[in-house]
C-alpha cells in the first residue's frame, strides 16, 4: 500500500485533566503488559503506553480502525474501572504532530517542573515495555528511539535540565558545590519537624549517611534520628554538635535566633575553619544573619534559597528555544524515516511488477517460438530480458530514494507511482494466486 | 633528526590547540556528558610527545634543553602541563584543565616561534647533569606553585560567589570548593618539594664551583630561598593550626604574586637568570 506507515496519539496530561483523572488513569507495569496485546487484540497496529504521575498517553502505530478512541476507551475502561464519561476528551493527535509531542515530552518541555529529569527514564521504560510485547513494533521501537535520543541531545547541549528548582535540591546542590559529596560528612537538622524530615531525605537520596538531629522536644528529635539512622542531641548541646557540623539545616519555629556569630566563631576555630554550611528555613530567624559573615561559613536563608530557585528556572527557560530546535530536528530525522518506511513497499512492489511482466513476456515470447529457440537462445533471452528490466528500474528506484533523502517526495508523488502502473491491482492479483 | 624536530615544533602548539578545545567543550557541557572524555588521553599523548621532543633536541645539540630562551619556555609549558596532569588524576576532575591547557598553549606557541635552530654559545652547565637536574626540578617547581595560586584563585572567586549569594558560571562550571582546596594543597606541597629539591641542587652546584657561598647571596637566589621557607612555613600552619579555605588562599596567591614580582624586578635589573663568572 502506497500510503505507509501510520501514528497516533491519545494524551490525557497536566494540561486537560485533572489530578483525581490522572490518578485513576495511571498504568501500572503489570496493567501496561494486560493492556498491549488486548489493544493490538482489538485495533491491530503495535501500541505503547507512557504513564507518569502526570500524564497517561497512548501511542498506536499502523492501527487501521474507524473509532480507534472508543475501542481504546472501552478497554481503559475495563483494566482502569474509569467512568467513560471522564474519558472524553483526550488530546488527539497524529503523524508528525504525535511524535514532536513525544519528543518534547522526553526533552521535558512538557514537563509541569521544566527541564525536570524523570521524565526521559520513564520513557525509556515505556519503549521497555513496547519492546517486551508480542508482534511487530518496528514503528513504534524507531519512535521511541528518536525520543529517547532527542531527550539525552537536549540534556547534553542544552542547560533546560540544570540547577535545581526546589528549596531543598537547592540546599543540597549548594552543600555539593562547598564539599563535593556527602560521604563522611555530618549533616546536622537544627528541629525536626516536616520541613527537616523532606531537607533529610534529600541529604539522604543525595548519599549523605551521617545524620545529627537536636530538638528541644526529645522524642520528636529521636524519631527523626531513628529514620536516618542518627544521633539525638538537645538544644544544650547545639555549640558542641556544630564542631563535628558540614551542613547545618536549622527549622524551629524558636522567637530567638538559636546560632549566633560568637557561637559559631568558637565552633568554627575548634573545628580548625573548616567550611560549614548553614540553611535556615526558620521563621523567625533561626541564625542570626551576621553569622554568614566568618570566613569559613557559608548562610543561606530562605529568601536566598527561593532567588536560587527563581534564578534557575529562568535559565531554563532562556533555554527551551534551543531545547525546541533539536526536538524540531529530530522530527525532521522521523519523518524521513516514515518517509523510508513509506518509499520501501512502493519500490519493491514495483521491483516484482516488473518482474512479473518480464516472466509473462519470455513465457509468451517461448510459446509463440516453442521448439525454435535453443537452450543457450532462452538463456540468453533471460539475461537480456533480466538486464533491461534492471536499467529500466535503477533511475526511478534511485530518484524515489533520493527525493526520500531530501525531503522531498509527497504522499502524492507515491500515489502517482501506484496509479501509474496499477501497482494496487498487480498486489491483488498476486495475493489471489 | 632536525627535520623531526622542526615537524613537532610545529606540531605541538596545534596539538594543544586541539587538546585545548576538548577542554573547553568539556567545561561547558560538563555535568551533562557522561561519556569518556577523551580530552585527558589527547593531553597525556601531547605530554609524552612534548618530553619525547626535547629529550630529541637534547640528544641532537648535546646540552640540556633549557639554554635557549625557546627551550626553557617549552620545558615550562611541559612542567605546567604534567603538573597539571597529576592534579587531573588525583582528583579525577577535568573541569579546570582549559586554563592550564590554554597556558600550556601559550608558552609552546611562544617556543616555537623562539625556536632556534643554530645554537652557537651554549654555556657549559647546560650540560652538566646535577645542574640539569636543579633547572628540571625548579621549573617543575615553580609550576606547581603556579596551579597552587591559580586553583587558589579559583577558590576565592567560587567562595565570593557562594556569599554574595550570586551564582554565576563559576559556581555552576567549577569543581566544588573541599576539591579545589586540595587541589591547591597538592599542588603547593609538589612546588614546595620540587622548588627544595631544585634550590637544594643548585647551591650545591654553586658550593662546588667556588667553594665559599658568595653566589648564594645573589638576590635571586635568596628570593627564591625565602619564597621557598614562606611556603613552607604556611604548609606547616596550616597542617598544624588550621587555616580557613579563603584566608588560605588569599595568602597563596598574594605570596605568589610578590614572589613572581620580586623575582621579574631582579630579572629585568640584572639582565640575566644568574651569572657567578
Amino acid at each position: 500500500m502506497a500510503d505507509g506507515p501510520t501514528l497516533e496519539l491519545y494524551s490525557f496530561s497536566h494540561k486537560n485533566t485533572s489530578l483525581e483523572t490522572r490518578d485513576e488513569l495511571a498504568f501500572s507495569d503489570e496493567q501496561v503488559r494486560r493492556f498491549l496485546p488486548e489493544a493490538r487484540e482489538r485495533l491491530g497496529g503495535e501500541w505503547a503506553v507512557l504513564s507518569t504521575c502526570n500524564r497517561s498517553e497512548f501511542y498506536g502505530a499502523n492501527v487501521d480502525h474507524d473509532e480507534t478512541w472508543d475501542v481504546l476507551a472501552d478497554l481503559i475502561g475495563e483494566l482502569k474501572n474509569v467512568p467513560e464519561d471522564e474519558l472524553t476528551d483526550p488530546d488527539a493527535m497524529d503523524g508528525s504532530e504525535a511524535a514532536h509531542h513525544l519528543f518534547r515530552v522526553a526533552a521535558s518541555l512538557e514537563s509541569v517542573a521544566l527541564g525536570e529529569n524523570e521524565i526521559l527514564g520513564q520513557v525509556k521504560h515505556a519503549h521497555g515495555m513496547v519492546l517486551e510485547s508480542e508482534g511487530h513494533v518496528s514503528v513504534l521501537d524507531q519512535l521511541f528511539q528518536y525520543a529517547v535520543r532527542a531527550g539525552k541531545e537536549v540534556r547534553t547541549e542544552t542547560a533546560l535540565c540544570e540547577g535545581a528548582v526546589s528549596i531543598s535540591s537547592v540546599a543540597v546542590d549548594l552543600a555539593e558545590k562547598i564539599f563535593g559529596n556527602f560521604r563522611n560528612r555530618e549533616i546536622t537538622l537544627v528541629g525536626a519537624g516536616e520541613t527537616a524530615e523532606t531537607a533529610a531525605e534529600h541529604f539522604d537520596d543525595a548519599g549523605a549517611d551521617h545524620f545529627t538531629v537536636v530538638n528541644r522536644s526529645r522524642d520528636a528529635g529521636e524519631a527523626l534520628a531513628d529514620r536516618f539512622d542518627g544521633e539525638y542531641r538537645s538544644l544544650d548541646e547545639l555549640g558542641e554538635t556544630l564542631v563535628d557540623a558540614d551542613v547545618v539545616l536549622v527549622a524551629t519555629g524558636a522567637q530567638e535566633p538559636l546560632i549566633t556569630p560568637s557561637m559559631l566563631r568558637r565552633a568554627i576555630t575548634e573545628r580548625r575553619h573548616n567550611s560549614i554550611f548553614l540553611i535556615d528555613v526558620s521563621n523567625p530567624r533561626g541564625i542570626t544573619p551576621e553569622a554568614g559573615d566568618l570566613p569559613s561559613a557559608y548562610l543561606y536563608n530562605m529568601d536566598d534559597l527561593e532567588s536560587v530557585v527563581e534564578d534557575n528556572l529562568e535559565t531554563r527557560r532562556r533555554e527551551v528555544p534551543r531545547a525546541e530546535s533539536i526536538v524540531d530536528h529530530f522530527v525532521e530525522q522521523w519523518e524521513r524515516w516514515m518517509q523510508q518506511r513509506r518509499v520501501t513497499p512502493t519500490i519493491s512492489t514495483l521491483a516484482r511488477y516488473f518482474e512479473d511482466v518480464r516472466q509473462r513476456e519470455l513465457s509468451r515470447h517461448e510459446g509463440e517460438h516453442k521448439g525454435e529457440l535453443s537452450e543457450s537462445e532462452i538463456s540468453r533471452l533471460e539475461a537480456f530480458s533480466k538486464g533491461l528490466v534492471k536499467k529500466l528500474l535503477h533511475d526511478p528506484i534511485t530518484n524515489l530514494r533520493s527525493a526520500v533523502e531530501n525531503n522531498q517526495l509527497s504522499p502524492e508523488d507515491l500515489e502517482l507511482v501506484w496509479s501509474l502502473y496499477n501497482l494496487r491491482e498487480f498486489e491483488e492479483r498476486s495475493d489471489d494466486r | 633528526m632536525q627535520p623531526l624536530l622542526a615537524t613537532l615544533n610545529m606540531f605541538l602548539p596545534l596539538l594543544y590547540a586541539g587538546v585545548l578545545a576538548t577542554y573547553i567543550r568539556h567545561f561547558f557541557s560538563s555535568g551533562r556528558d557522561d561519556g569518556t572524555f577523551w580530552g585527558t588521553y589527547m593531553l597525556y599523548a601531547a605530554l609524552g610527545l612534548h618530553g619525547g621532543f626535547l629529550i630529541l633536541r637534547g640528544i641532537s645539540t648535546g646540552h640540556f634543553p633549557f639554554a635557549t630562551r625557546s627551550e626553557f619556555v617549552s620545558l615550562l609549558a611541559l612542567s605546567v602541563g604534567a603538573t597539571y596532569a597529576l592534579e587531573e588524576l588525583r582528583h579525577d576532575n577535568a573541569n579546570t584543565g582549559l586554563f592550564f591547557v590554554g597556558m600550556v598553549l601559550l608558552f609552546q606557541i611562544a617556543s616555537s616561534v623562539w625556536a632556534d635552530w643554530h645554537i652557537a654559545d651554549v654555556p657549559p652547565r647546560a650540560r652538566d647533569p646535577v645542574y640539569g637536574a636543579h633547572v628540571v626540578f625548579t621549573v617543575f617547581g615553580f609550576a606547581g606553585l603556579t596551579l597552587s595560586s591559580l586553583y587558589a584563585l579559583m577558590y576565592v572567586l567560587l567562595s565570593r560567589q557562594l556569599k554574595s549569594r550570586e551564582l554565576g558560571v563559576i559556581f555552576r562550571k567549577l569543581p566544588p570548593l573541599t576539591l579545589l582546596e586540595k587541589m591547591s594543597k597538592l599542588a603547593t606541597t609538589s612546588g614546595v618539594v620540587l622548588l627544595g629539591l631544585g634550590l637544594a641542587l643548585g647551591h650545591w652546584v654553586a658550593f662546588q664551583q667556588f667553594s665559599t657561598v658568595d653566589p648564594l647571596r645573589h638576590p635571586l637566589i635568596v628570593i627564591a630561598d625565602i619564597a621557598w621557607i614562606s611556603y613552607l612555613i604556611g604548609l606547616i600552619v596550616a597542617k598544624v593550626r588550621g587555616l580557613s579555605g579563603i584566608r588560605m588562599g588569599y595568602l597563596s596567591l598574594a605570596g605568589y604574586l610578590l614572589f613572581m614580582g620580586a623575582m621579574v624586578v631582579v630579572i629585568t635589573q640584572l639582565e640575566a637568570f644568574h651569572s657567578f663568572s
